[in-house]
């Protein structure tokens, strides 16, 4: 199993936590608050373009609603397979801080 | 809710659609809309569409990235795929990369020359305003000649008539000079008497002195770097004397940078045009020939408008004259004056046409046969195919797989070609007569050309493969029925046809060329030229002439001296006959002249057929003496002639024809006297067995009378070779394509056999099982080739009968063209192809039926 980048634990952690929200714009917002940056749309894209084809999340297709041209709104959700890389990278990272976190967070 | 009115909306949905799946560029724009009004709403259109721009190209950066990521990681595959196809299929990559390499490595040196015969002269600043003037004059009958020999006054003349006309330089030159240095002295072919315009109008780059100073002084001397370097050792020779022809002090007012090989003025050294005068000039005569005139016209001149207010400008001096005057580009000078006597010209526009369409041909073939090639082992790569397809790759992915590796191959033999080309062009400049260097190489235009003709030769040899394997059906490739293009075997077989059509044409004109070039050497030329030594008289030699004659007499070696004006391989000067006994009407004629002592017609042998030749004893022979030869008799048209008034000599007798130049010319009326002007050359009959120590021998009698005077020295029968170089540069280049072309038709052939023998391996082996034999197989197989060879015969011979036709006609001596050169040419031709086929004609023949015929 691959393992999976910072990036993408961030953008799996945002779309699990916004839940039935979780689409491109919403997720942006997120991030931006989150990590203090401002993310570009683009990148935000490909982030989850690299998720989708990973298979670690899915999207499907809201109501197409006027505000957005006639377009509809695409949400994304976590896969088990997902779940399942976040559970790895939460263990390993778990195992390299075991016995740390004392030493870390008080410095 | 409406967009703003902006371009930028479709233009941004227009660049993410070039990026990413349409679909999802559409979605992908929705959220920019999105956030464009959410923002324009709370901040205003401005700053909405200002952040929408940032945001925009914020965004494209990521994307582009990934994308590249992705074809990146597509290439590696097929470059991956490409090398294992390349070494599971070694034969036939090595003999694809081979006909490529060899193909575009000639494609390569003949880029290299033509850019060389093209930017002659460019490097001068104002090289596309620059001229000089052409005399063209119609001699008897229509014949016309030209040549840039001018009178003295005409040049400033043309300047102060003709307000075109910029800046003009005379250029005269006296041949045979000697450069003393202290006691040193150095002969020098040729140096350039130039008005001191003459720096203004060339812009050679001047490393001491000015150009505008250079040339004022009556006794200044302008020498290139390399000769300053010969002569002193260090070009900084400013204000240093040399003493020409032991008789006058020059100074040296400047040194230029040696001349660029690619300049059709070759000179070594530069004084003024006016010190002609010192050397026995008159400037003011408008009845001598002798100087060329270049001129910087006004830009962009109305040529043909000049040329036409010049066309009569020497009637103005002579009301008799029936030369014209016209102009011509220094830039068409290399290329475009094969028929006008004068400097440079030496390049032939027809040649570079010929050889660059060699070249192109040598390279398609190569690309052709890639195709071929490629198509012809498709079977192979069909699987391949259709498992792509299967798994979902569309046409446009496999068309890109396959030009990526025709591009791939290309790139390989590219720089194969390189090292080729580099091993080449020593050989290539021996054979041309060139003097290109692989440095050279190394400029925008060669590089951007070099590239231009990698991608042209990888599309084209990609194109077809692309477009033939990539439109295989899975189905049908996967059910075991493989395409192999029956249909397109047609469409092959011409192709490889083409390819003998030139073979068998460039096979024909080597055979001529080769038979016309020792029909020259063998042709009797009317006087013998075995064994006779010729030295130039050069500075003071000339007025020591008889005394060195007579010491010369004392070796035991040397036969007979002549001292003469020329010797029988180039007889400049000619003279307009208009007097002679027994003329009719006003009857003129143009008659070579020849000015020789009385022992010429031993040291040449030649012979006579009426009177005798010159005889030191009889006085009158020096003076009004005349030998004609059997062309100006029947030219004449007088019976009797011994005895008879020609141009105020009398005819004492008639000398056998002798070709008196290269064969290339019919031989003329020529005209031989005994007067003592114009003694340029010594020519000595050396004895059988004679060598070296005879020539030192000479030498240092020679500088027993004149201290230190260098002797420049070659054989008669060297020079008369020289006369042939072009010829035989020609006939040597065309032989080497001749060899190159039949590699590359070969590797065609070999690609055509084996596919055949691919193709037809099922009927090979039904037939045999049926009981035919081997010999009957294979001339069946065999047959199928050798019918198309027969039929690019048929279209070849016509081609190079014309084209040998036409380069015979330069000579005016010359072989016939007869049928059993075509033929045999033809028979090389076949047999070469037989001796091709014949590997992969009998392995398929001898193989085993059973085995082909398993898998039904």
């Amino acid at each position: 199993m691959k393992l999976l980048t910072r990036k993408d634990e961030m953008m799996l952690l945002a779309i699990l936590r916004l839940d039935e929200e979780a689409a491109l714009i919403s997720l942006r917002e997120l991030l931006n608050a989150q990590t203090g940056k401002s993310w570009s749309v683009g990148n935000v894209f490909v982030s989850l373009e690299k998720l989708e084809n990973l298979t670690y999340i899915h999207s499907s297709l809201g109501a197409p609603s006027a505000k957005r041209g006639g377009r509809a709104v695409k949400f994304y959700k976590v896969t088990p397979v997902g779940l399942k890389a976040l559970k790895d990278a939460r263990l390993m990272q778990e195992n390299l801080w075991d016995g740390l976190q004392d030493m870390v967070l008080k410095a | 809710m409406h967009f703003p009115q902006i371009k930028s909306h479709y233009l941004s949905l227009w660049i993410l659609k070039r990026l990413i799946d349409p679909d999802k560029a559409a979605l992908l724009h929705a959220d920019f809309e999105q956030l464009y009004l959410q923002i324009r709403d709370d901040e205003g259109r401005c700053k909405a569409l200002k952040w929408y721009i940032v945001q925009f190209i914020y965004s494209l950066i990521p994307i582009v990235r990934r994308n590249m990521e992705w074809s990146f990681s597509m290439i590696q595959t097929y470059v991956k795929i490409a090398f294992r196809n390349m070494q599971r299929q070694r034969i036939y990559t090595i003999l694809n990369i081979g006909g490529l390499a060899v193909g575009l490595g000639m494609a390569l040196i003949i880029l290299l020359w033509v850019n060389n015969e093209m930017g002659f002269d460019r490097f001068h600043e104002n090289a596309e305003n620059l001229y000089r003037v052409v005399v063209s004059e119609i001699l008897g009958g229509n014949e016309e000649v030209h040549f840039t020999s001018t009178a003295a006054p005409l040049g400033p003349e043309l300047h102060t008539t003709y307000p075109e006309f910029l800046d003009v330089a005379r250029v005269g030159s006296i041949s045979g000079v000697v450069i003393g240095i202290g006691d040193d002295k150095n002969y020098e072919r040729r140096i350039d008497c130039v008005d001191p315009a003459f720096f203004d109008i060339f812009t050679y780059p001047f490393i001491h002195g000015t150009p505008e100073t250079a040339l004022i002084h009556p006794h200044s001397l302008v020498l290139t770097e390399s000769t300053a370097k010969r002569y002193f050792g260090s070009s900084d020779v400013l204000d240093r004397m040399v003493r020409i022809n032991s008789q006058w002090d020059y100074k040296i007012t400047g040194v230029i940078k040696d001349i660029p090989g690619n300049s059709h003025f070759t000179s070594r050294g530069f004084i003024p045009f006016k010190t002609l005068e010192e050397f026995g000039a008159n400037l003011d005569r408008w009845d001598k020939f002798s100087y060329s005139v270049y001129a910087e016209l006004v830009p962009d001149v109305d040529l043909s408008a000049l040329n036409q207010k010049i066309h009569d400008h020497i009637r103005l001096h002579n009301e008799n004259t029936r030369m014209t005057l016209s102009m011509q580009s220094l830039l068409d000078i290399h290329l475009h004056s094969n028929n006008i006597w004068g400097y440079g010209g030496r390049g032939d526009i027809r040649y570079l046409i010929i050889f660059s369409s060699i070249a192109l041909f040598l390279l398609v073939a190569a690309c052709i046969n890639f195709m071929n090639l490629a198509t012809a082992r498709a079977a192979r790569r069909a699987k391949e195919v259709a498992l792509r397809k299967t798994v979902g790759a569309d046409r446009s992915v496999l068309v890109r797989q396959f030009f990526g590796e025709s591009i791939l191959i290309t790139l390989i033999a590219l720089v194969l070609a390189i090292i080729i080309a580099g091993i080449a062009l020593p050989y290539f400049n021996q054979l041309a007569g060139q003097s290109l260097t692989f440095v050279q190489l190394i400029q925008w235009k060669i590089i951007v050309g070099i590239i231009g003709i990698s991608i042209f030769t990888g599309l084209l040899a990609g194109t077809y493969p692309a477009l033939f394997l990539s439109a295989f059906q899975p189905a049908k490739v996967l059910n075991g029925a493989v395409g192999s293009g029956a249909r397109h075997s047609v469409f092959r077989r011409i192709l490889v046809s083409v390819q003998f059509i030139l073979t068998i044409g460039l096979l024909t004109s080597t055979f001529i060329i080769n038979r016309q070039m020792k029909f020259v050497s063998n042709q009797k030329l009317g006087f013998d030229k075995e064994r006779v030594l010729v030295i130039r008289m050069a500075g003071a030699m000339s007025q020591h002439s008889v005394q060195i004659k007579n010491a010369l007499m004392q070796n035991p070696q040397i036969m007979n001296i002549s001292l003469c004006s020329n010797l029988p391989d180039n007889l400049p000067t000619s003279v307009t006959v208009n007097d002679w006994e027994g003329r009719e009407g006003d009857f003129k004629f143009n008659a070579h002249t020849l000015t020789c002592d009385a022992d010429m017609d031993d040291v040449l042998k030649l012979q006579m057929t009426q009177g005798r030749f010159f005889s030191n004893e009889i006085a009158s022979d020096s003076s009004s003496g005349m030998i004609i030869n059997e062309a100006t008799l029947r030219v004449l048209g007088i019976e009797e002639p011994l005895g008879k008034q020609i141009m105020g000599s009398t005819i004492i007798g008639v000398v056998k024809d002798f070709h008196y130049s290269s064969l290339h010319e019919k031989i003329g009326p020529l005209l031989i006297d005994c007067t003592f002007l114009r003694k340029q050359y010594l020519a000595i009959r050396l004895r059988p067995g004679t060598g070296r120590e005879t020539i030192e021998s000479i030498k240092s009698v020679i500088q027993d009378i004149i201290p230190n005077q260098p002797v420049g020295w070659n054989y008669l029968d060297d020079r008369i070779d020289e006369l042939y170089q072009a010829d035989r540069r020609i006939g040597s280049l065309i032989n080497v394509f001749t060899v190159l072309i039949i590699f590359v038709a070969a590797l065609g052939l070999l690609g055509l056999a084996s596919f055949t023998a691919e193709s037809r391996a099922k009927e090979m082996s039904i037939r045999k099982v049926l009981g035919a034999s081997s010999p009957v197989l294979f001339s069946l197989l065999s047959w199928e080739f050798i019918r198309w060879i027969l039929l690019a015969n048929i279209i070849a011979w016509p081609i190079a009968y014309m084209l040998m036709q036409r380069w015979l006609q330069n000579f005016a001596y010359r072989t016939s063209l007869d049928a059993w050169i075509f033929i045999a040419a033809s028979l090389a031709a076949v047999i070469m192809a037989l001796a091709t086929v014949s590997y992969q004609v009998i392995r398929s023949v001898n193989k085993n039926p059973a085995e082909v015929l398993r898998k039904e």
